[in-house]
């Protein structure tokens, strides 16, 4: 008869201790590469422009004061920022509001059965994977005063009056920036769009129309409740890079004309890097986290909440 | 002879000897330290050592050519191992600030147009010694080296070369419409304002770039404007000679040019007058040289100028490049050995950079100079510029202050508000406002 070893009680909570800690063990180590990539590579730059937002360090001196918020006052006070401040987010809000419009239509576009459907699919994510500098550049070229490609062709369709000066006046400069971040960003929220349609049960759509929903109403009712939590984070997503594009506005407008394309990364490599005013310039890049972050936590919130009906 | 044939048969010194041989030994070898970078011979701390060089992408691609296979040459005489590094200009603010973050990268660097001396020099090197010596030797320093080179008298930064921006205009359609030369602003007006009406008009940014910022900024000071005062720290723009100045360039855009202006960028004059329908533009001799391959014949048409005269002066507004030496570089005596060799062959720089490498020594400008003195075409002007060339700060020093005023883009700002219609004491008082803010910054 083989020996059997009985386990009693407070053995078996030992064992089951021993396994608790040591799943905890291999979780935190399997979280903590990820923990140092993010600390290192987000935290420690955040937590560096912090400090030097509030000294008085400049690109010349590696020994800096601390000033409080001194920096905060006087960005403040310069009408110029206060301009970009208000560029930055009329950018964001109709560039955004543009992607999001287009993007959606390209997604049905796109789910339509036709031929080529792949090659289609893989054309329009062209403009998000070239590199900014060479498809502004591209753009640039398009809206010069002298050669317009986009002039020449309205003027011959009767499009255009006149010949527009678009990086030359103020609102059609930052027409055209918007333009460009619009047909650089819309493809990518197409994609994401697609792939939330894809996670959309027919059956509740094809429910919706025996039950007599209109287009509109199943789109709204039935279609973006579901895909809520992608838009959520494909909005987030956009917003952050919109509202740090520096590329664009600098190889189009350089934030001109007359501070009309000014927004907060230009007004920040201008003051921080070209004039070596690095306290200021951080001050500049670090104005929208106040704003964001209630923004970031509230979609998250709601992001979670809808997670766990 | 006995004293000294004794003593060497015998192996031994008198103590005068020892002191004498000691004295010479000492003076010999300070003289080597000296002289081998005179001669391009290293001393033997520099060699087996590495000298690394951050600096532009030369607008002239011939000359990066020549400058590489010229640190090399005199790499491989002194036993250095020299790497040069070239990016393109506009990355060069940013790349500056992240090496002196680091503590690391380059032994030696540059400024282009952007030149942040009185920013940076507490981390660069003192080469007063290796300037002074040069400016001896070739005449001395034009004004604008030392507003560019020097912080409080000593010299941090090397003026290599800076880039002159004359006038270019189109000789044949001067002389087809019996106009006079634009040798000053009112004859450069006058031209515009008969030639636009056939379809030749000029222009000069009224944008975000760096033309704009040294075309008005030179304008400006043909009609007496002062930035500040000579030690940089009184603001002196707010002026009744900027206000003439302002209705003079209104004028010239009402009646020369068209709203193009606004939305042009460095090179949109080059492209504008190698199209064939600009009478002039004031930019650099680049616009110029790149007519050369694609259009010959519009690039015999076209001459160039000097600074046109304003009412109290004659003024061009010039981009400075200049050298530094970071204090954390390693090898710091190689930096300064290469930079005072490099100094001593400024006319080679002109004739590689085609002429575009503007020297900043007095003594240089002996005509005729090399290349400036054998080309046609009215190229000779460029050898008079010693006598006009200033940089933005004028007549104070390029001090953080004024760079942030020219980084922001004030000025063109200010002259575009007043000609899109503002009126000049709104658009003026906007600008000194601008103005005065930055400068209460560094106070």
């Amino acid at each position: 008869m083989a020996d059997v070893e009985l386990v009693t009680g407070s053995r078996l909570y030992a064992g089951r201790g021993a396994f608790t800690r040591q799943r905890y063990l291999v979780g935190y180590a399997l979280l903590t590469p990820a923990v140092l990539y993010m600390g290192a590579l987000v935290g420690a730059p955040f937590f560096f422009s912090l400090y030097l937002s509030l000294s008085d360090a400049s690109v010349g001196n590696q020994v800096a004061r601390y000033v409080g918020l001194q920096n905060f006052f006087a960005i403040f006070q310069d009408s110029t920022f206060r301009m970009a401040l208000r560029n930055t987010v009329q950018f964001t809000v109709i560039a955004g509001i543009f992607k999001g419009l287009l993007g959606t239509l390209l997604a049905f576009l796109l789910m339509q059965e036709v031929r080529g459907k792949k090659l289609v699919r893989a054309l329009v994510v062209i403009p998000w994977t070239l590199p900014v500098a060479i498809s502004a550049l591209a753009w640039k070229w398009m809206f010069d005063s002298q050669f317009s490609a986009i002039n020449w062709v309205g003027v011959h369709l009767h499009l255009i009056s006149g010949w527009p000066i678009w990086l030359g006046e103020p609102g059609l400069a930052m027409a055209s920036v918007i333009i460009v971040n619009v047909w650089r960003g819309f493809p990518f929220g197409a994609i994401v769009l697609l792939a939330a349609f894809s996670a959309v049960p027919l059956e509740l759509v094809d429910a919706g129309k025996v039950d007599g929903a209109n287009f509109w109403q199943r789109y709204t009712r039935i279609v973006v409740p579901i895909i809520a939590p992608i838009l959520f984070v494909g909005l987030l997503f956009d917003t952050v890079f919109t509202l740090g594009d520096l590329s664009i506005v600098y190889i189009l407008t350089q934030g001109g004309p007359l501070g009309a394309t000014e927004i907060l990364p230009t007004r920040a490599l201008e003051i921080g890097i070209q004039a070596g005013a690095l306290g200021r310039g951080a001050a500049i890049s670090l104005i929208l986290f106040p704003i964001l972050v209630p923004v970031v936590y509230f979609l998250l919130r709601i992001l979670r909440r809808r997670e766990a009906l | 002879m006995k004293r000294s044939l004794a003593a060497r048969s015998n192996g031994k010194l008198t103590r005068r000897q020892l002191l004498t041989a000691a004295g010479a030994g000492a003076t010999g070898a300070a003289l080597l330290r000296l002289a081998p970078w005179e001669t391009g011979v290293a001393p033997a701390q520099l060699q087996g050592t590495t000298l690394r060089i951050l600096q532009w992408s030369h607008f002239v691609p011939a000359f990066d050519v020549f400058f590489d296979k010229f640190t090399a040459d005199w790499g491989k005489e002194n036993g250095v191992t020299v790497r040069v590094d070239h990016i393109q200009n506009v990355q060069m603010p940013a790349r500056v600030a992240s090496e002196l973050a680091a503590g690391a990268g380059h032994d030696i660097f540059m400024f282009n147009s952007h030149v942040l001396t009185a920013v940076y020099y507490p981390n660069m090197v003192d080469i007063s010694d290796i300037c002074e010596r040069l400016g001896n030797k070739y005449g001395g320093w034009l004004q604008a080296a030392h507003s560019a080179g020097q912080v409080n008298g000593v010299w941090y930064g090397y003026p290599d070369f800076f880039i002159a921006q004359p006038m270019l205009y189109r000789k044949d359609l001067f002389d087809e419409n019996g106009l006079n030369y634009p040798d000053t602003w009112d004859l450069a007006r006058a031209a515009a304002r008969v030639m636009k009406a056939k379809g030749h008009g000029t222009g000069m940014q009224i944008s975000h770039c760096n033309d704009s910022n040294h075309d008005w900024r030179a304008l400006f000071f043909d009609f007496g404007v002062k930035e500040t005062d000579n030690t940089g720290k009184e603001i002196l723009w707010d002026s009744k000679e900027l206000r003439e100045a302002m209705r003079y360039g209104k004028a010239l855009y009402e009646e020369c040019m068209t709203p193009e202006v606004f939305s042009w960028d460095d090179v949109s004059d080059n492209r504008y007058l190698g199209s064939g329908v600009a009478i002039w533009i004031h930019d650099a001799i680049s616009a110029w040289r790149s007519i050369e391959g694609v259009n010959p014949d519009l690039y015999k048409k076209i001459y160039l100028g000097l600074e046109p005269a304003g009412p109290r002066a004659r003024l061009n507004v010039v981009d400075a490049q200049v050298y530094g030496i970071w204090k954390f570089s390693k090898n710091q005596a190689a930096a300064k050995a290469f930079l005072e060799y490099w100094g001593n062959h400024q006319l080679e720089a002109i004739v590689a950079s085609k002429g575009y490498n503007m020297p900043y020594f007095r003594g240089l400008y002996k005509k005729p100079m090399p290349v400036l003195g054998e080309e046609g075409n009215g190229f000779s002007a460029l050898q008079d510029w010693l006598k006009i060339a200033v940089t933005y700060g004028y007549p104070g020093p390029q001090s953080a202050a004024a760079s942030e005023v020219n980084t922001t883009f004030i000025i063109p700002d200010m002259v575009g508000r007043y000609i899109r219609g503002g009126d000049l004491e709104g658009s003026v008082k906007w600008g000194i406002d601008q103005i005065k803010e930055i400068y209460a910054k560094y106070k």
